[in-house]
């Protein structure tokens, strides 16, 4: 099988049925890891670094030496493009890099916002590569000697106590949201009293991050 | 609810129906901007070249030397100093200019004050050989009595191409002084004889004061023969590779007749 699949990409660049294949027992994972990455963003940006995602993957699936190994190398793709968005100047921010034609391919659904908030505002407090090893652990079933590998670490023991760190930060945070009973990223104390959503925004980010 | 359970619900999203459309997609998105990219690549590289010969034919204005002026007051009378200067073998006589001058000091208030009689020396060399124009100041500075003296570059504006200047100050060689006359003379023939017709050999000849002087003959005729001596240091200009001698020996020898007849009448 191994050998197989070798022969595979060493003949030559995947067909778009091929690649879909290939990606369809990792796809529900995929985008799931890549939206809970964009935790605190717009839908649109979720969407962008997962579209980038994976029209990289497709046109060098030729680097790839093993196919054995798609999973990680997908999710590291994944985990680059959303570190370089999030890297992007400032300016950038405002330019699409890539031209995407109207075609009606959309991935991620409106509802699928609104079922997941508490989570996705828990996860939006926490630092990125904290949010990634930890949604690489619960979300891709990677270990941690993978998510060392994706993550570009040295040492695995990093990796470890990164992981023991924010899942403890994640409870916590959760703990409080259903304190204040409201299930939403905004304990109930605190009230907006300026339109500045801006600001109050990185006020309250800054609440959270005291707490943990 | 706890994390867990919270991944665990979330993990249940179904996108497969994204899925379906995902073929199509990557086949429309991925071919079309590869060959922009291409293209772009391409386009690039052609412009960068064609603004890179451009920026090369730009014509440039430079300031090159072609000699020094010597410039300095002595306390000596021109006679004097012109006696003294006699006794110089790197100096010649002919070269040199004594001018008498009233020489004035200004003081910050505008009142001039210690009005002398000097003499002005000037002295112009028509080569751009610094250390020879400091050995002459140095021989005049040790014969004459000098309040001040300066060595002044006379420049000359050239107008040549980016390209052109960039060379000239790359590979701007000139000959070595330590070279032998054997050796110079080889370089000036081999010069001459491959851009030009003249056949005639040159000869380099060391003067009292070491410089070095290619003499060229001509013979005309039988009695008469014509005779061009130039110092070696000055004929960096006459050996660019750009000026080629298309005149043959025999115009030469022409031109030469006719001067010599106009002189005679």
């Amino acid at each position: 099988m191994r050998a197989q699949n070798h022969e595979i990409l060493k003949q030559s660049v995947l067909t778009n049925t091929e690649f879909t294949h290939l990606l369809k027992p990792i796809y529900n994972d995929a985008v799931n890891y890549c939206r809970a990455l964009c935790a605190g963003q717009q839908m649109a940006e979720a969407e962008e670094i997962m579209q980038q995602s994976l029209l990289k993957a497709y046109e060098n699936i030729d680097s790839l030496n093993d196919l054995e190994k798609f999973k990680s190398w997908f999710f590291q793709i994944i985990t680059r493009t959303f570190y370089n968005a999030v890297r992007r100047p400032f300016w950038k921010r405002f330019v699409r890099q890539s031209e995407v034609k109207e075609m009606d391919f959309q991935i991620y659904e409106d509802h699928f916002f609104q079922d997941n908030q508490q989570l996705m505002a828990a996860l939006s407090i926490l630092e990125s590569n904290e949010r990634a090893a930890l949604l690489l652990f619960e979300l891709g079933g990677f270990s941690i000697r993978e998510i060392t590998a994706i993550q570009e670490e040295r040492s695995e023991s990093t990796v470890k106590s990164r992981l023991s760190r924010t899942r403890t930060k994640l409870r916590e945070i959760m703990e409080q949201m259903e304190e204040s009973g409201s299930g939403s990223a905004i304990p109930a104390s605190t009230k907006l009293e300026t339109s500045d959503l801006y600001h109050e925004t990185s006020k309250l980010i800054n609440q959270f991050k005291s707490m943990g | 609810m706890n994390e867990s359970n919270a991944f665990n619900t979330y993990k249940k999203h179904d996108h497969s129906e994204s899925l379906k459309k995902l073929g199509p997609w990557l086949d429309q998105q991925s071919q079309k901007p590869n060959d922009m990219r291409q293209f772009y690549k391409i386009a690039a590289s052609f412009l960068i070249a064609a603004l890179v010969l451009v920026a090369c034919t730009v014509p440039v204005e430079q300031e090159e030397e072609i000699g020094y002026m010597i410039r300095g007051l002595i306390t000596e009378q021109p006679e004097t100093g012109k006696g003294k200067v006699a006794a110089l073998s790197a100096i010649n006589l002919q070269e040199i200019q004594m001018i008498p001058v009233l020489h004035e000091e200004i003081l910050p208030g505008g009142e001039t004050t210690n009005t002398q009689q000097l003499t002005e020396v000037v002295v112009l060399l028509p080569e751009a050989n610094i250390t020879a124009a400091e050995d002459k100041a140095n021989a005049l500075k040790a014969a004459l009595t000098f309040t001040e003296i300066d060595i002044l570059p006379i420049e000359e504006t050239v107008e040549r191409t980016f390209f052109e200047s960039a060379m000239h100050k790359t590979f701007d060689v000139k000959i070595d002084p330590k070279l032998t006359q054997a050796q110079i003379a080889a370089k000036i023939n081999a010069f001459l004889h491959e851009n030009s017709s003249v056949t005639e050999k040159v000869d380099v000849e060391v003067h009292e004061d070491g410089s070095k002087h290619a003499v060229f003959r001509i013979q005309i005729d039988e009695k008469n023969a014509f005779e061009v001596k130039r110092n070696v240091e000055g004929l960096y200009d006459g050996l660019t590779p750009e000026r080629h001698l298309d005149t043959s020996k025999e115009e030469v020898k022409q031109h030469i007749v006719k001067e010599m007849k106009n002189k005679e009448n």
